[in-house]
Formats: C-alpha cells, sequence, structure tokens
C-alpha cells in the first residue's frame, strides 16, 4: 500500500489518465439540462474539469450503471469509476452476483460525509472506502490523500494520516447516535409508512441490487382472474387498491435486504416520500446480523441464500416436545 | 358458526408427506381446516408464496420436511432454514406475528410428530385469533 | 469371458444394502437380478442398516430399489425364500431354490381391512411400520382356510393356495448378501440385557416408538417411565468376545450421546468405550464435539453391571489396572454383530465357498467381494463387520465386477405412449374419485363429493372409480380417461408416494402428459386422518379446487435430455487411479489417466506389506504391468491438468505433459485420485538425531540392514487428531502394530505409546498378539503427548498414563512416530475451483454434506452423478487402507457404468425438470450456487443459465434462489402454486 498526496482531485484525475492508467473515467458530470448530475463515460480529460467527482447524482446509483456497460463483457481498456463507498458496496456485491465484469475497472472511492437533505446518509456508519483500487481520503485532513497498490508517478507522501482514524470515530460516533435514533422512530411505525405507497415500483427500478427483467412482483404470476379477485376480497374483509403494496415490499426485502447496501437511491425517487432506504436498513440489519453477512465486503462472502451451516438457526425450527 | 382457522400446512414430498402417510397408515387424525400443499422440497418452497399466503389471511402456515441431514434432495433443507428464517425475521421486523408460521421437520415415518405439530399450531393460532392483516 | 453370453439374470441371496445396492446397479445397466428375501415380507430379516439404525435417518429408502425394479420387470423377488442347491460353472448357474409367495400380494393389496374383519378366526395379523405401508400376514396357526378372506378380498390381493415350492432357476452370478446376525439377550449377558430393566440397546430407542423416533420419550426410564439424568453408554463389542464392531460402532455411540444431549441438556451422559475408532474426515469431528458438549468418555478396559434396588445400575469399570464403581439410572448398549457362521456353513456345503477364521465369508486378498469361486460374490456383513456407506459401495462393486459373467443387457425402460396434442383445447377437467374398492364409501359421502366436484369451474367430467392400483382397475381408468373426452385429470386416491407410478401410468396410458395430471391424496390428507363426515367433503373440495387451479396452468412438454460424452479421465496413478482406469478399460471404456510423477504406483508402493502380511508390491506391480499393457488406457505421467471445462458426460480436459507438451481430451466422468502425502513431521527433533523415525523411514531402515535398536518407544497420532489435522489417517495403527510385530521376533523390546487404538474388526487379532508378545501399550490423554529427552545413548521419553495419571519413563534406543498422511491439498484445490466439487476445511473431497446421504438415499435417482460426474476415489476422499481405497475405485466404476455406455441421457424425472425462462434470466448465478446436483451453469456468452437436463431431480431449489422468476419447474410455476394457495384459503 503506497499514499500520495494530492491538492485537486480533478488534476489527480488526470493524471490518471496522462499516465494511462486508465483510458477512461466514469464520473458525475452536469447534464445536458444543467440542473442535475449524471454518471457519464468519458475518453477526454478536459471533460473532468466540468465534473464534480464527489457529487451525488440523484436517484441514480453508479454501480447500477456500470452492470448495464459490462453486460456483454468487459471493458475493452482500463477505466476508472469514480464512486461513492455505498456504490462501491453495490458495485461489488453485483460482481457477486454476475451483473458486473470487474475485469479492467478500476475503483475510484472517496471517504464520505454524507450529503445534504439524505437522511440515509445521516444513519450513514460505513463510508470509508474499503476495498477501492484507489481510495481518495480527506476526512480529518487537509488535502487528499491518496491510498493504493498502483504505482503512480507520483512522490510518495504518508504525513499525516494519524487524523483521519480521530476524524472518522468521531463522525461514526455521530452517525451511529443518528442511525440508533432514526431506527427505533422508523421501527416504531414500520407498517404505517408503507401505507402511503402507490406501487409506482419506482424503488425497485433504481435499485442497484434489483437487477431482475422483470421484477416476480410485477410479473403475471400475481395476476389473478375475476374469480379470485372476489374471493380474495370476501377473504380479507375487502380488498385495498393498488393491491399487492406490502407484498411488494416485504417480498422484495426478502429477495434482497441481505444485498442491499443503504445507498438511498430508492427513497430518492418515492414519490410518495416513503422512507423506503430507512425502512431497508431497520429489516435488513437484523437479517445481516442473523447470517453475519455484510454486503458488498469480501468476495469471499458468499451471500447468505446460496451458503448454509449444518448447525445454524434452530431458534426457527419449532422444538418438538 | 364458530372461527375455525384457515391453516395451510406445507409439506415436501418425501419426508413431510411421508409424515402424512404414516399417520393415515396408523390412522391419526388431525383437524380438518389443516389443507396440504406440497412442494418437492422444502428447499424449492419460495418464502413469497407464504408472505403471500400469510398476506392474503391465512391465520397460519404450517411448514414440514426432512431432517436436516436427511433431505432427500440433500440440502434443501438447509437453504430453506435460512431462507425462512430471513422471512421470519422480516415479518417481526414488520410487527407481524411471525410466529403465524412454523417449521417443523417430519421425518417420513414420523405420523405422530405430524399429527401433534397440525394439533398443536391449530391450538396455538386458535389462541393468536384471526389474522388481521 | 466364461461361456453362455445369453444369460443375463443374477440372483442375489439376502437382503442386506449390497445386496440391494447390486439389485439396483444390475437393473440400471440392464441386468435381471432374483432377490431371495428369508423372510416372509420385506424387512422381516434386518440387515445392518435397520438393525443398528446408526443415524436417526428414515432408512425407508432401503427398500427403494425392490419397489422400482419390480415394477419394471427386471427384478423377481421371492419371499420365506432359501437355496437348496447350486450346480453348474461360472456364468451358467442352475440353482435350486425353495419359495413360499406370501398370501397378500402387497403391490395390489389397498390395505382395506375386511380381510381381518372377516376372518373368524382372528388369523390376519397386520404387520405395521414397513415402509409407510401395513403388511397383512395369515398366522397359519390360526387360519382354517375358509374362504372368506380371499372372498372378501376387493383387489384379488389375497389368495390361500400359496404353498412352499421349489423351482430351478438358471441365472449367470450369484451374490450372497444375508443380514446382520444380531446379538441378543444371550449374547449380552454380561451387560444384563433384557434382565436389567433400564438397560436397552440403542436400536430399541431409536425406533421403540417408530411413529415419532429419537424424543425424550425414547429416554424414559422402562421401571418406572422416569426420564434419566444419569446415562451410560457402553460399546459392547469392545468387552464382548463374541461381537465384532465396524468401523462406525464407536461413532454410533458418539452420535446418541450428542443427540441426547441435545434432547436433554441436563443429562449426565458417560461413554465406556475401550478405544474411540471414528476414522476418516468428517468423524472425528463429532467426536470432538461431543467431549465439547460435556460427554464424558471413558476409554475403560472392561466393564460390568449390577442392577441395584432402585433399578439403577452400578457400572464396575476396569482403568489401566483399578476398579471404579459409578452408579447410572440408564444405560444404552451400542452393540456390534456376530459371525454369520451357521450360513458360512450352509453355502460352503452348497457351493464350496469358504469361510475365514472368524466365521465371516472368506474374499479373496485385493478384492472386496470375490470368494474362491469365480462367478459367486459375497457382500455386506456377511463378509466381516460393515458398516455405510462401505455396505452400499460393495454392490456397486459386485455389478461392475461381475459383468464379467453376464451377456448383454435385456431390460429398458418402458417407453411412454404418445400424448394427445391439448394445445388447442379448452381447459377440460376430469375428476377421477377412487372408491378404493368401496372401502372409502362409508367414511365419505363419495357421491355428494362427486356431485359437488362437478360444480368446480373447468371441471367437465367427474366420475368413481373402484380401484386405481390393480393391473385392471389401471387399464380400466386409463381407457375411462381417454373417453372422457378429458385433457387435465384429477386422479384422487390413496398415496402417490407409494404408487406414483401406478398413477402416472394410468394418465399416459390414457394419452395425456402426466403434467396435465393431479394425484390428491384422498386417503391420506382426507379420509383416514379426519373425523367427521361433513367437513371431509369440505376439505376433499377444497383440494380439488386447489388442484383444478394448478391444472388450469399445466404446460405439458416431452421432456428433455443430453448427451453423454463415454470416455473417462483419470487423475492420479496411485492403487485406486490404476484399479479405476483398469476396470474402466476392461468394459471398453477407454481411458485417459495422467499422473503427476514419473512413476506410476503411489503411495502404497512405498510400503512393502500390509499388517496381513499380504505383498502389496506385488499387487501394485500387476497393476502397472495390466496398465501398460492395455490398449485401452493411455497414459501421460509427469503430467498436469491445465483447465477442466463442461459438465458430467460433457468435459473438455486440458492438460501438459512434462510443463510443455498440451493435450486435449474429452471425457464423461472424471476420477480424482490425487492420493495423499506422508505430512511432514517437525516435532520431537525429528530429523535432527538419527534415530528418530517416521514408521516409514524405519521399514526402510530395516529392509536395508541399517535398523540396529534394542528398545523402541512408537508414539502414535504424532500431528494427528488436533485442530491442524482434525482427523485420524486409518493406516498409523495397523503399520505401528505390523512394524511391533516384527521387531518383536528380533527380540527388540517395543513399546506404543497411543490414545486410540483404531483396529476394529479383525484386526484386532494383531493387537491381542502383541499384547501375548510383550509389546507394552500405555495409553496418554488426548490434550498430553509424550515427551522425549535426548540422553547419552538414546532417549528418555516420559508419558502420563491414561487412568492411573502415574508418570512413566521409558528409556529407548530409538523413537519412532505414527505421523500419518495429508491430503494433496494444492492440487485438490485446483482441481476443487476447476470442477466445483467442495472440499473439506482439511483438503480432502467432499461429496456429500454428510458420511451416509451418499449411502441410504435417492436409490432411483441420477446420484451417481451429483458430484457432476467427478468422482473423489482413494486417498483424496478420505484417509483408508488400500483395500478401502481399491473398494472406493471400484465403486465408482459401477456408478459410472450405467451412464458411460449411453449416449444420451434423459431427464431422471422425464418430464419433470427445471427449465430457464431465457426472456427472464439475468445470469446472475444465484441458481448455480443453490443446486446440488451441479445441474445447472451459466452460459457466459449468452449470460443465460442454462440446465443440464439429466443431472437434475427438480427440487425447485434454482425456482427460489432465481429472483427474476426464470427459473421455474412446470408442475410448480408460480401461477400455479399461487392460485392453488389461494383455494386452498377458500
Amino acid at each position: 500500500m503506497k499514499y500520495y498526496k494530492v491538492e485537486n482531485v480533478k488534476d489527480f484525475l488526470k493524471n490518471l489518465m496522462d499516465e494511462k492508467i486508465v483510458e477512461a473515467l466514469i464520473l458525475p458530470l452536469k447534464s445536458y439540462t444543467e440542473e442535475a448530475y449524471n454518471p457519464f463515460l468519458i475518453k477526454d480529460k478536459s471533460l473532468i474539469d466540468k465534473s464534480e467527482p464527489f457529487t451525488f447524482c440523484k436517484g441514480i446509483n453508479t454501480a447500477r450503471e456500470v452492470s448495464k456497460l459490462t453486460f456483454k463483457g468487459a471493458l475493452p481498456f482500463k477505466t476508472g469509476i469514480v464512486l461513492k463507498p455505498c456504490e462501491l458496496r453495490a458495485f461489488r456485491e453485483l460482481i457477486k452476483l454476475n451483473q458486473i465484469n470487474p475485469e479492467n475497472l478500476v475503483t475510484i472511492c472517496c471517504d464520505c460525509n454524507g450529503f445534504e437533505d439524505r437522511e440515509i446518509c445521516e444513519m450513514c456508519v460505513d463510508f470509508v472506502p474499503d476495498y477501492a483500487d484507489v481510495k481518495i481520503l480527506s476526512l480529518g485532513l487537509e488535502g487528499y490523500y491518496i491510498e493504493t497498490d498502483l504505482e503512480l508517478q507520483l512522490e510518495e507522501n504518508s504525513g499525516n494520516l494519524e487524523n483521519i482514524e480521530k476524524e472518522i470515530l468521531k463522525i461514526l460516533d455521530e452517525k451511529r447516535k443518528n442511525r440508533d435514533k432514526k431506527l427505533s422512530e422508523i421501527k416504531s411505525n414500520l407498517k404505517d409508512l408503507l401505507k402511503n405507497c402507490i406501487s409506482c415500483h419506482n424503488c425497485m427500478r433504481v435499485c442497484p441490487i434489483c437487477f431482475c427483467q422483470e421484477c416476480f412482483f410485477d410479473s403475471p404470476a400475481l395476476k389473478n382472474d375475476s374469480v379470485t379477485y372476489l374471493m380474495r376480497a370476501s377473504r380479507k374483509n375487502g380488498l385495498d387498491f393498488p393491491e399487492n403494496k406490502l407484498l411488494f415490499h416485504l417480498g422484495r426485502m426478502n429477495h434482497m435486504s441481505v444485498s442491499c447496501v443503504n445507498c438511498g437511491v430508492c427513497e430518492e425517487v418515492c414519490p410518495a416520500q416513503i422512507p423506503v432506504s430507512q425502512i431497508f436498513v431497520a429489516a435488513g440489519d437484523e437479517l445481516k446480523k442473523l447470517f453475519n453477512y455484510q454486503p458488498g465486503k469480501s468476495l469471499e462472502d458468499k451471500i447468505p441464500f446460496t451458503c448454509y451451516q449444518h448447525d445454524e438457526l434452530h431458534d426457527f425450527e419449532k422444538e418438538y416436545k | 358458526m364458530t372461527w375455525e382457522p384457515k391453516i395451510v400446512y406445507i409439506m415436501c414430498s418425501w419426508c413431510g408427506s411421508g409424515g402424512a402417510e404414516s399417520a393415515s397408515a396408523y390412522g391419526l387424525k388431525y383437524p380438518e381446516n389443516i389443507k396440504p400443499f406440497r412442494v418437492w422440497c422444502t428447499g424449492g418452497l419460495d418464502p413469497a408464496y407464504i408472505l403471500r399466503a400469510f398476506l392474503e389471511g391465512a391465520d397460519g402456515i404450517l411448514i414440514s420436511g426432512c431432517h436436516p441431514g436427511d433431505c432427500h434432495y440433500d440440502t434443501g433443507n438447509y437453504f430453506a432454514r435460512r431462507r425462512l428464517a430471513a422471512l421470519k425475521t422480516i415479518l417481526k421486523t414488520f410487527g407481524f406475528d411471525e410466529d403465524r408460521v412454523w417449521l417443523r421437520w417430519v421425518g417420513h415415518s414420523e405420523g405422530k410428530r405430524l399429527v401433534d405439530t397440525a394439533i398443536e399450531f391449530n391450538e396455538h393460532i386458535k389462541k393468536l385469533g384471526p389474522n388481521k392483516i | 469371458m466364461t461361456a453362455n453370453q445369453g444369460k443375463s439374470t443374477v440372483l442375489v441371496y439376502g437382503t442386506n444394502m449390497s445386496g440391494y445396492r447390486t439389485i439396483y446397479a444390475l437393473g440400471k445397466l440392464g441386468y435381471k437380478t432374483i432377490l431371495l428375501n428369508r423372510g416372509k415380507y420385506v424387512d422381516e430379516v434386518k440387515n445392518q442398516v435397520l438393525s443398528q439404525l446408526p443415524l436417526d435417518l428414515c432408512w425407508a429408502c432401503a427398500f427403494g430399489p425392490q419397489r422400482m425394479f419390480v415394477g419394471l420387470g427386471a427384478l423377481n423377488v421371492f419371499y420365506s425364500a432359501d437355496i437348496l442347491e447350486i450346480k453348474g460353472t461360472p456364468g451358467n448357474y442352475k440353482v435350486k431354490i425353495k419359495k413360499k409367495d406370501p398370501y397378500v400380494n402387497n403391490f395390489i393389496c389397498t390395505e382395506c381391512n375386511k380381510c381381518v374383519e372377516v376372518c373368524p378366526e382372528g388369523a390376519i395379523e397386520v404387520m405395521p411400520k414397513v415402509f409407510w405401508e401395513n403388511i397383512y400376514l395369515i398366522n397359519e396357526e390360526k387360519c382354517t382356510k375358509c374362504g372368506k378372506c380371499e372372498e372378501i378380498c376387493p383387489t384379488g390381493a389375497l389368495k390361500l393356495d400359496k404353498k412352499e415350492e421349489e423351482l430351478e432357476v438358471e441365472v449367470a452370478g450369484i451374490v450372497l448378501s444375508p443380514e446382520y446376525v444380531d446379538v441378543d439377550k444371550g449374547d449380552l449377558e454380561k451387560f444384563g440385557y433384557k434382565v436389567f430393566k433400564n438397560v436397552l440397546k440403542n436400536s430399541d430407542i431409536v425406533r421403540g416408538n417408530i411413529p415419532t423416533s429419537f424424543v425424550l420419550n425414547s429416554l424414559k426410564r422402562r421401571s418406572d417411565g422416569k426420564l434419566p439424568q444419569k446415562i451410560a453408554i457402553i460399546v459392547t463389542p469392545q468387552y464382548n468376545n463374541i461381537e465384532y464392531e465396524d468401523f462406525n460402532t464407536t461413532n454410533i455411540a458418539v452420535y446418541r450421546a450428542v443427540r441426547i444431549k441435545e434432547l436433554h441438556p441436563s443429562a449426565d451422559v458417560t461413554i465406556f468405550m475401550r478405544n474411540y475408532r471414528g476414522f476418516g474426515k468428517g468423524a472425528y469431528k463429532i467426536y470432538e464435539r461431543a467431549k465439547e458438549i460435556g460427554v464424558k468418555i471413558i476409554k475403560a478396559d472392561d466393564v460390568y453391571l449390577n442392577e441395584l434396588e432402585n433399578n439403577d445400575l452400578e457400572i464396575t469399570y476396569k482403568l489401566a489396572g483399578k476398579q471404579n464403581k459409578e452408579n447410572y439410572e440408564f444405560v444404552i448398549l451400542v452393540t456390534g454383530q456376530k459371525a454369520p457362521i451357521e450360513e458360512v456353513k450352509k453355502f460352503e456345503k452348497l457351493c464350496k465357498i469358504k469361510g475365514d477364521n472368524h466365521g465371516f465369508c472368506y474374499i479373496e486378498p485385493f478384492t472386496n467381494n470375490k470368494t474362491n469361486i469365480p462367478g459367486i460374490y459375497a457382500g455386506g456383513e456377511f463378509t466381516g463387520p460393515r458398516g455405510n456407506p462401505e455396505t452400499v459401495w460393495e454392490g456397486y462393486d459386485i455389478a461392475q465386477d461381475i459383468l464379467d459373467f453376464l451377456g448383454k443387457p435385456v431390460v429398458s425402460p418402458p417407453q411412454p405412449p404418445p400424448f394427445r396434442d391439448v394445445s388447442k383445447e379448452e381447459v377440460k377437467i376430469g375428476v377421477f374419485l377412487c372408491s378404493c374398492f368401496g372401502k372409502f364409501n362409508d367414511k365419505i359421502d363419495i357421491e355428494r363429493l362427486k356431485d359437488e366436484a362437478s360444480k368446480i369451474p373447468y371441471v367437465t367430467h367427474v366420475e368413481i372409480l373402484n380401484g386405481a392400483c390393480t393391473p385392471q382397475t389401471i387399464q380400466e381408468n386409463a381407457k375411462k380417461i381417454r373417453e372422457s373426452g378429458v385433457n387435465r385429470v384429477i386422479l384422487a386416491v390413496c398415496t402417490p408416494l407409494q404408487k406414483l407410478m401406478k398413477f402416472r401410468k394410468t394418465v399416459m396410458m390414457g394419452g395425456l402428459n402426466p403434467l396435465l395430471a393431479e394425484f390428491l391424496r384422498l386417503r391420506e390428507d382426507v379420509v383416514n386422518v379426519h373425523e367427521d363426515k361433513e367437513k371431509k367433503l369440505e376439505k376433499a373440495l377444497s383440494l380439488i379446487r386447489a388442484a383444478a387451479l394448478k391444472l388450469k396452468y399445466a404446460l405439458p412438454f416431452p421432456g428433455a435430455s443430453d448427451k453423454f460424452h463415454g470416455k473417462a479421465f483419470v487423475i492420479g496413478g496411485g492403487v485406486a487411479g490404476m484399479e479405476a482406469a483398469i476396470r474402466l478399460a476392461k468394459r471398453g471404456v477407454q481411458v485417459t489417466l495422467i499422473e503427476k510423477s514419473d512413476s506410476l504406483g503411489g503411495i502404497a508402493y512405498r510400503l512393502d506389506s500390509d499388517i496381513e502380511g499380504r505383498d502389496l508390491k506385488k499387487f501394485i506391480e500387476s497393476q502397472i504391468k495390466e496398465i501398460k499393457r492395455n490398449e485401452n488406457i493411455k497414459v501421460y505421467l509427469n503430467s498436469e491438468v491445465d483447465s477442466i471445462k463442461g459438465y458430467a458426460g460433457n468435459f473438455k480436459i486440458i492438460f501438459s505433459e512434462n510443463k510443455k507438451i498440451t493435450h486435449i481430451e474429452d471425457a464423461g466422468v472424471i476420477f480424482i485420485a490425487t492420493g495423499a502425502k506422508i505430512r511432514e513431521v517437525s516435532s520431537y527433533f525429528y530429523g535432527k538425531n538419527p534415530n528418530i523415525y517416521t514408521q516409514l523411514d524405519m521399514e526402510k531402515a530395516i529392509n536395508e540392514g541399517k535398523f540396529s535398536a534394542k528398545s523402541v518407544v512408537m508414539i502414535q497420532c504424532v500431528g494427528s487428531r488436533n485442530k491442524a489435522y482434525p482427523y485420524c489417517s486409518r493406516i498409523c495403527c495397523s503399520q505401528a502394530l505390523k512394524n511391533a510385530l516384527r521387531l518383536r521376533e528380533k527380540g527388540v523390546e517395543v513399546t506404543i505409546l497411543y490414545r486410540d487404538l483404531k483396529l476394529y474388526g479383525f484386526k484386532e487379532d494383531y493387537y491381542k498378539e502383541a499384547v501375548n508378545k510383550g509389546v507394552n501399550f500405555i495409553r496418554f490423554y488426548d490434550d498430553n503427548y509424550p515427551k522425549a529427552g535426548q540422553t547419552e545413548n538414546g532417549f528418555k521419553i516420559t508419558v502420563k498414563e491414561y487412568g492411573t495419571d502415574e508418570e512413566k519413563a521409558i528409556n529407548c534406543d530409538a523413537l519412532v512416530l505414527s505421523v500419518g498422511i495429508r491430503p494433496d491439498i494444492e492440487t485438490n484445490k485446483k482441481l476443487s475451483q476447476m470442477t466445483g466439487i467442495k472440499l473439506f476445511e482439511n483438503g480432502f473431497f467432499a461429496i456429500s454434506p454428510g458420511p451416509f446421504e451418499e449411502a441410504a438415499k435417492k436409490l432411483m435417482k441420477p446420484f451417481e452423478l451429483q458430484t457432476n460426474g467427478v468422482f473423489p476415489i482413494g486417498m483424496a476422499l478420505s484417509p483408508r487402507t488400500v483395500d478401502e481405497s481399491l473398494l472406493t475405485a471400484r465403486q465408482a466404476v459401477g456408478q459410472s457404468l450405467i451412464f458411460l455406455k449411453k449416449q444420451r441421457l434423459p431427464a431422471p424425472n422425464g418430464v419433470f425438470v427445471s427449465e430457464v425462462d431465457e426472456s427472464k434470466c439475468v445470469g446472475c448465478g444465484y441458481c448455480v450456487e443453490v443446486c446440488p446436483y451441479n445441474a445447472r451453469s451459466i452460459d457466459e456468452v449468452k449470460k443465460k443459465a442454462v440446465v443440464h437436463p439429466f443431472l437434475c431431480d427438480s427440487c425447485g431449489a434454482c425456482v427460489v434462489a432465481c429472483p427474476s422468476g426464470a427459473a421455474f419447474i412446470r408442475d410448480l410455476q408460480d401461477k400455479q402454486v399461487i392460485a392453488s394457495i389461494d383455494a386452498l384459503l377458500g
């Protein structure tokens, strides 16, 4: 591991291109409407000046877009992807799920103190860029430090790093408190939070982990014939529409919340302002604890539903006396 | 008319169903409101079905498959246990009564165990009352 | 090859698991078998598994092949049968047998119980608990042959005219697989069995209460019904000369202790055994777990039992010469088997086979199942103390070897008739209600059920059937289906588990694809298990509604198959690898064998003889000669695998020779025989003092005349059975004993320091011999190894003796370490990655999640291919002796031959096979991870999952794993399940 100090991240990214460590970059650029940032794939390094490497593109998790890019095969040349830690986790989870071909991709990830107006960021306790090829560290530091295994034509400098840990612990402490507070609020009325759902399924469509071509909960399997609707209505004391709201959320949660990286794009796009991501944190945390699994970390850790242990989870087996 | 719980008993086609057949062979009785549904393996039971049944007003869902280590397909019940653990955890987090879903292994010859389970579960659900979803 | 190629039948005598498996393998290879069951019904005479009940599994599948192959016409079973005379020559035996057909034909009996009710003498008895069906027997002493039962039997299953008859059968080969000779009261006198109330056999408590298996109730004291707190488990064969233990007996004791602690955590459980003998990769873990959860293990030299007034048991046990006493509330005996002396004598007379000096059947050296008479094989507990899975493996060994005497295969699975195309028709469901020959009539209002069912949507036809399982009713019902014009069928019957094939056949003969039928369990789910007739009717209707909705969405399809390449590829040229190659080549299979080193022979070639004194070198040399001579075998030395692509039946292997020349081979199956290495030693000054040897070093030194020590100490389990190597290497105890006996002959003083001596079965003889010849044995504690100090002219070894805790010091000239083996971890890891076959943490190949799965289950399914057509054999699989390694190779050959000769293989369940909806699949690989059969892979170009149909057993794991709904099985599609459950909820 080597450390370098840089003053300006954009210059550093240009430098990566100059040194041919990457030939292309994916990073947030002002979109054509000039109103928002979107991830762009660029080959021309002059475009870096117009970018905002550390901003969050509203409603978009870059990893999801990268998965489309490599779906038909690896990129033919080295491409750097600038990611936030939550996007990096999604990126790594998607490698496990065979949705991203990591060949020729160089991950560049910053530490991240969150973004304004994103409640999920306030409760984020995983904001350090573990597992990135190029880590950009700034919390608690003047300027930026680069931590990487790559050979760069820069002067090594690991001067002032001890502040990082202190700063991180400070932020962590604060975020933990936020998280606990938020979660206890959320958990107290979880069911009610979903009441306003209009079943647009936007949350699923932007989710990096929901990579299915067709969501099971959108599929014809759940469409009934008219007789069944009437039967259901009488069984349930009235059938409320849009139907299957709870089924969609709980079912989706059951499918993928173990892999949920808490990036928060789902709640950003929710027209009904449901804190979807926070709800996923509430349930996902329990599951992650249950299976001792951290999504988007080590590629060796298997996704809980693809493995098992012989001797486990006996609390879920009903004892017979 | 007194209320009778709507209970679906999902069983695998091997030990679970074997238990049902042993029960019949021994002439053991259980309540009629418990309706069996068969999958090949509990490992082939999508929790989405259970979830949907639960949200569609099933008062209880009972699941039985081969004992761990005895799965007809070797490993299905281990995966089933994980899937159900996840589902039950989610239900619990949402404040639903996850104890309306039971997983209990029943061996091929264990007709009595199957019947005891059905009776015990029925009593348990009666105590809980109807599933007001 | 012997003359008379026309004979394609084998006679199997006895129902031990090796016999059953021979029947199974031969049936699959297309040969006929005749099974002689000495009992009146299927498991009257119990085999090893059913006598011992080693694990709390169901074991019902043990009888599976019998049902299936009888159904296919490959197997003929005779009951109350015996052999009277054997004449003829190998390949052409004429055997005179006697048999008596059962009065009640179990295949037709519907258990209506009418015969029992009508019998004036109470002579008809029902044997429950056999498989999951009841068996009806007639007590001949009580029966007056009045004929009332025969008259009333609705199916013609009961016939009173059965007599003992004699007949002669012509067969090409004979397999002797008689059952376990269990121990009973007289044999277990020493332990007070059936005298002291609270002394029970393990098998008594496991299935004492069959409807529930092993539960707390099973443990209640027979004297007062109280739940005992203090429980002793005694491994009796270690204290009782007439019993023999197999490799698994001590494991059974440990397993039982663990199960008791699981059910009854506060119980105090103590196991008495002289030596723990579980070896191999997995067993030792259970032993460790038992100790962890507080099971006490006392390695006593002897035990005596006494019953106290309150029916507690006082156990007096000897420990290193000292007597101790302890009281227990309950005692469980884990017992062994007796030698089958009578049976052996009988066959000595009948066909001149030999017995061995213990009273078991003699087996030729370096074979597992050949008797001294060609064409006559013996297997299972008849040949020595045996457990699973080896007994089952022997069945495959016999099947592949007996082919020498067999002609052409004659049995092939019947082809279904052509199915009607129903794709353009509207859904028309026919409901056929079986009345079980009138048996259901008074239990449910079947006429009303018929009326109500006809009102269910999509149901166009309802009919009550007389029966559905006798040959005649099957014919009639098929005709009814055809004539009714329906295109979906609900057959409401008793139990498809038992009679599935019959019902499927009915539907297929009715011209419909089996995917268009649902078999409702009217008897099992409604008629027999409830009281209230009205509620039964309601429940039956809701089950029919659910089935109707399921059928509405049914999607017929003809089934899938795939090609299977007929060549084999063997990795490793040790005894196991060579044996596999030779056996395959003998059956005309083209084999490629590669070996990493520059010579064949492997680790066993370095040993000169084994404890039995057989010439190992000579045997291995004969193997090498055969390998070189055989035209079907291509050998590449100094070669290593570079890559393996593909799946069972369709492998492409790239390997390089001398790191230079690259070869490509196709193969249908791969054998991994990477063997083992002598484990490296770093303790006890090894390598720093020339008088410290491993057992192998010493053998070499003795052979070269360089060994002159006058006193020797051997330390067992050096670096074994610890955290780093949590298994027993299986071979060191025999090797140490062999060398100790050799040294004693030269007058050398020998002391063996050990934890457990793993000399089960006949090897125990050598222990006794060693004690007689003055070898000194001292046991030490598992966690307190002897210490060695170097002295002027040798070593001073100090050891704390087990039991007495005395510190003993021994001086010796030479120190010999038994270091055991380890797998070739680096190579195994590489091969594991290439083939997807998992490794245990310790580097051996894992072929199933538990030690028994492979033995007892899935008899009908292609589980031979469960490891993706990759067969780890020999020491790649686990530590083994040479004979055991050979057995793993031979049995794997037996398994693979079933497929190697076929060019295409269909899905094992026909139309019931998992599929991929490509429009939905995104190639995430979730399904690949969970498939227990390696039946799925990802096509990396298309990024879609692919199903290999003949590997799929349609369990549905992929369907659940698939988040997209792209994986599906046709009889449980999402919309079918959802609609059905909706209907059940009403």
